[in-house]
């Protein structure tokens, strides 16, 4: 699972939990894959992406520091602004772990870099 | 090989083809999109046909056909007539079809094959001696069928005389071996093989041999391992081989494919001397019979080209080259998210990220055996391509997705013919179109469904026709199935949450015997509900 998806789940689709993002990710092996970079694709990606839960989720798999604290101002020229974004949404992979829901605590298990979102009949 | 001749401007002169024609066979209602791809990529015009493209191809492009994306197979033109006449007397058709291969432009076919494939020995276009005997009309198959009837029946026969055998332990020895022998006859086949080759060998005069050696390879391949058949024409390794299909549509016909084929390839083999061979050949010749249309090409691809990109398959995985037509008419911008929530074997997000537009795809499955199937059919793709998708194992109806967050929806449905089943059917389409018109984008939106339960989805879209509205409908054929190609587009309409909620409810009050149906059976991820972790 790559950091890109991990910013479009959420877990408020179980019952009775209104705010179910960003879902915390508790890591045991995570991997960094180059994948081409393409400035233009990153740029139409930043307006679509929460920009503070993806910089906590690099947080959560210890790379606190990788993306400045707020969008560059006009990011589709800021070349390096670009790349470390590219960086952090595509390239870093969790592939064992587990994504707990904020509000109730619900673990989701990742295996073989597979979220399994499936709730129990009851939690619908 | 010749060299392309694309500054040779020569109409007249026969043999400078600078220009051919390929027919391509398509999804039958896919031609258009089909169409567009070749006008895009190719630059040229295509006629749509039933079921195929055709289009006149400068040979430096030849080599471009076999990138297309929604073609199966192609095929380059080496005769057409568009009214070709066919008289009463079979005898007469048949010497007449047998006459017209010295019509087909052979140079041009052959050249161009040459192109995609080898063969070691050189194949000359044009024979040395040209013969103007193109051996006599045979009928090959007017015996050996019922034959074969006879010995299946028989066997038939034996398999409920064993079965009663079973049933009654009490039979007699004896009886018990006369049966086995009889069975053997029938496995063997000898009858079958010996009325074929008097038959043939009756029916047909000395010039003619080389029906022997085809009607021999049609209809005795299943006996060939018992008993070495002898060759009349000695192989010629110097020689390619080839094999004629022949299809053959309209009434008006007094023969049947079959017959035709064999009496085209008998003719091709008094005129080039090529061999025969029905399965591995180097070369095949389609005859196209089309009422009153005649053409004759020469096939350019080995296996449907809708095979490629995808090695492990489901039972019901997509072809790649119907998930490239609706992707095509998604119209996919750079940037744009793309999610196929019920991926099966992935065909769709495997063709997003190889058909070169940059975009990041989702691909969801709720059964585990679907995600393995996903998972091994991406690590057959390079890892630069693989960086643009993502799995995830989710229920459709409950997408643990943001609102808004995807711009395009492309899935095939299950139809509940294979997969799934017709009553399920009734959940979980308006369920999906309810939970997809959440996650996607107001106003820009888009979503290509594809599904074969047309009334199903119908009665759905008109539940949310405040949500979608369908923007076009190509019916297709995919493998028999008349399936509906929707392309729907979302409305203005911002999301209503209590309409997920009651949607909710209902499935809670509806949920009954075949919630558990779908459950039981283990693999059949499509249709049942998230319940199975």
């Amino acid at each position: 699972m790559k950091l890109i998806t991990h910013n479009m789940l959420t877990s408020n689709i179980i019952k009775g939990v209104k705010n179910g993002f960003p879902l915390k990710i508790i890591a045991s092996k995570v991997e960094e894959k180059e994948v081409d970079f393409n400035p233009e694709f990153t740029a139409r990606m930043i307006p679509k992406i929460d920009w503070q839960a993806l910089r906590q989720a690099a947080a959560d798999l210890g790379k606190p520091n990788s993306l400045p604290e707020a969008v560059a101002d006009q990011y589709e020229e800021n070349v390096d602004f670009l790349k470390q974004t590219h960086h952090v949404l595509m390239e870093l992979e969790v592939i064992e772990g587990e994504l707990v829901c904020p509000e109730s605590g619900r673990k989701f298990p990742v295996s073989n870099g597979i979220p399994n979102m499936l709730l129990k009949e009851d939690e619908v | 090989m010749a060299a392309p001749m694309d500054n040779m401007k020569n109409s007249d002169a026969s043999d400078v083809h600078d220009v051919c024609t390929i027919d391509a066979t398509v999804t039958t209602g896919f031609e258009t999109v089909a169409g567009e791809e070749v006008q895009e990529k190719l630059g040229i015009k295509a006629i749509g046909l039933r079921g195929r493209i055709r289009f006149e191809c400068p040979m430096s492009l030849v080599k471009e056909v076999a990138k297309l994306r929604t073609v199966d197979n192609f095929r380059v033109l080496m005769f057409y007539n568009s009214n070709y006449t066919f008289s009463d007397d079979q005898v007469e058709n048949m010497r007449k079809l047998r006459n017209l291969v010295s019509e087909v432009n052979w140079p041009l076919g052959i050249q161009i094959w040459k192109r995609f494939f080898s063969f070691e020995h050189n194949i000359a276009a044009v024979p040395e001696n040209i013969t103007s005997d193109f051996g006599e009309p045979c009928f090959p198959n007017i015996q050996p069928p019922k034959s074969a009837e006879k010995s299946k029946r028989k066997s038939k026969g034996n398999k409920w005389k064993k079965k009663r055998e079973l049933k009654d332990k009490l039979a007699k020895d004896t009886d018990q071996v006369n049966d086995k022998n009889e069975h053997l006859d029938g496995v063997q086949g000898e009858p079958v093989e010996a009325l074929c080759n008097t038959d043939t060998v009756q029916l047909l005069p000395v010039d003619a041999k080389d029906n022997v050696q085809k009607d021999c390879t049609e209809s005795v391949e299943v006996n060939a391992a018992k008993k070495p058949r002898v060759r009349e024409n000695p192989w010629n390794p110097l020689m390619p081989s080839f094999r004629v299909t022949c299809h053959r549509t309209g009434d008006s016909h007094n023969f049947d494919s079959m017959t035709a084929a064999a009496n085209f390839g008998g003719a091709i083999y008094c005129y080039f001397g090529w061999n025969v061979k029905m399965t591995e050949f180097d070369m095949e010749v389609l005859l196209n019979i089309d009422e009153h249309q005649v053409a004759v090409s020469m096939g350019l691809t080995k296996e449907s080209l809708h095979k490629r990109d995808i090695t492990t398959f489901g039972p019901t995985t997509l072809r790649p080259t119907v998930a490239n037509g609706m992707l095509r008419l998604c119209e996919i911008q750079t940037g744009d998210i793309v999610c196929d929530p019920m991926c099966g074997a992935g065909s769709i997000p495997i063709q997003g990220i190889l058909s070169g537009q940059q975009s990041f795809h989702l691909a969801g499955e709720i059964g585990k055996n679907c995600l393995n199937r996903v998972r091994s059919n991406l690590k057959f793709l390079s890892s630069e391509s693989t960086g643009k998708v993502d799995a995830i194992r989710w229920d459709v109806c409950n997408l643990p997705l943001r609102d808004k967050s995807v711009d395009v929806f492309i899935t095939d449905l299950p139809f509940g013919v294979r997969m799934g089943h017709k009553v399920e059917n009734w959940r979980l389409y308006p369920g999906a179109l309810l939970e997809m018109a959440r996650v996607v984008q107001p106003e820009s939106g888009r979503c290509c469904l594809l599904t074969e339960d047309q009334k199903c989805l119908f009665r759905s879209l008109q539940k949310w026709n405040k949500y979608w509205t369908r923007s076009k409908t190509l019916v297709i054929n995919l493998g028999g199935l008349a399936a509906g190609v929707f392309v729907l587009s979302r409305t203005r309409l911002p999301f209503n949450m209590e309409d997920r909620l009651t949607m909710l409810r209902e499935f809670k009050r509806t949920k009954g015997g075949h919630h558990k149906d779908s459950r039981d059976k283990g693999d059949n991820p499509e249709t049942s509900k998230g319940d199975d972790s």
